[in-house]
């Protein structure tokens, strides 16, 4: 892929995810706002439907994919010293996937029970 | 708002993890400094949202002239400080 048309895929991906995100949250949001304060119980029965893991490991790894663009755009437009940036970009890299393992980690023990 | 990504995944797990876990993380959500935190993230992340949404519409040509943009700037600016202050209050 041309160096251009890489530039058109992140702007696309910034989008396609940005979407997804918005309505994620604010649906998540809104379910919130309309219950009562849950117990442990229904905290880990409600994030271990099948449906919940899916739609928030999907979040996540969204949320990974839009956060990785927009830092990296950050970081090429700000940094100069290129051995910074790289450290930088591998540093948010890092913590990008550690974060997402974790969360799938965690919505995979709830979905085993 | 990156940074908050990790603490909060921690968080999430934390509160999945069993009874103890989830008190633990209630508590911690509870706690002056990370109360204090989430306000501002709440503002950082609803300016960031409408903000967002504004520049979506601005792709598909709604609000292209100047006014519009101006007034949708706005927009933004005041509606993220409502939604945080609304969180706010509901704090309280």
């Amino acid at each position: 892929m041309s160096r251009a048309a890489q530039g058109l895929r992140a702007w696309l991906l910034q989008r396609f995810t940005a979407i997804y995100l918005a309505v994620y949250l604010l649906a998540v949001l809104a379910y919130g706002a309309t219950g009562d304060e849950l117990s442990f119980a229904q905290w880990r029965a409600w994030m271990g439907q099948p449906w919940m893991g899916v739609t928030t490991v999907l979040f996540s790894l969204a949320l990974l994919l839009h956060v990785w663009v927009g830092i990296r755009d950050v970081l090429i437009d700000y940094i100069h010293a290129i051995w910074l940036r790289l450290l930088l970009m591998a540093a948010t890299a890092l913590v990008l996937a550690a974060s997402l393992l974790w969360t799938v980690r965690a919505l995979t023990l709830a979905a085993l029970g | 708002m990156f940074l908050c990504i990790p603490a909060l995944s921690w968080l999430f797990a934390l509160s999945l993890e069993n009874e103890q876990g989830f008190q633990q993380s209630l508590d911690y959500l509870r706690s002056p400094p990370v109360t204090l935190l989430s306000v501002l993230l709440v503002w950082s992340l609803s300016h960031h949202l409408l903000a967002g949404i504004r520049h979506l519409l601005l792709d598909v040509e709604i609000g292209l002239e100047k006014t519009a943009a101006r007034a949708s700037a706005w927009l933004v600016n005041l509606g993220a400080v409502l939604a945080t202050a609304g969180y706010a209050v509901s704090l309280l």
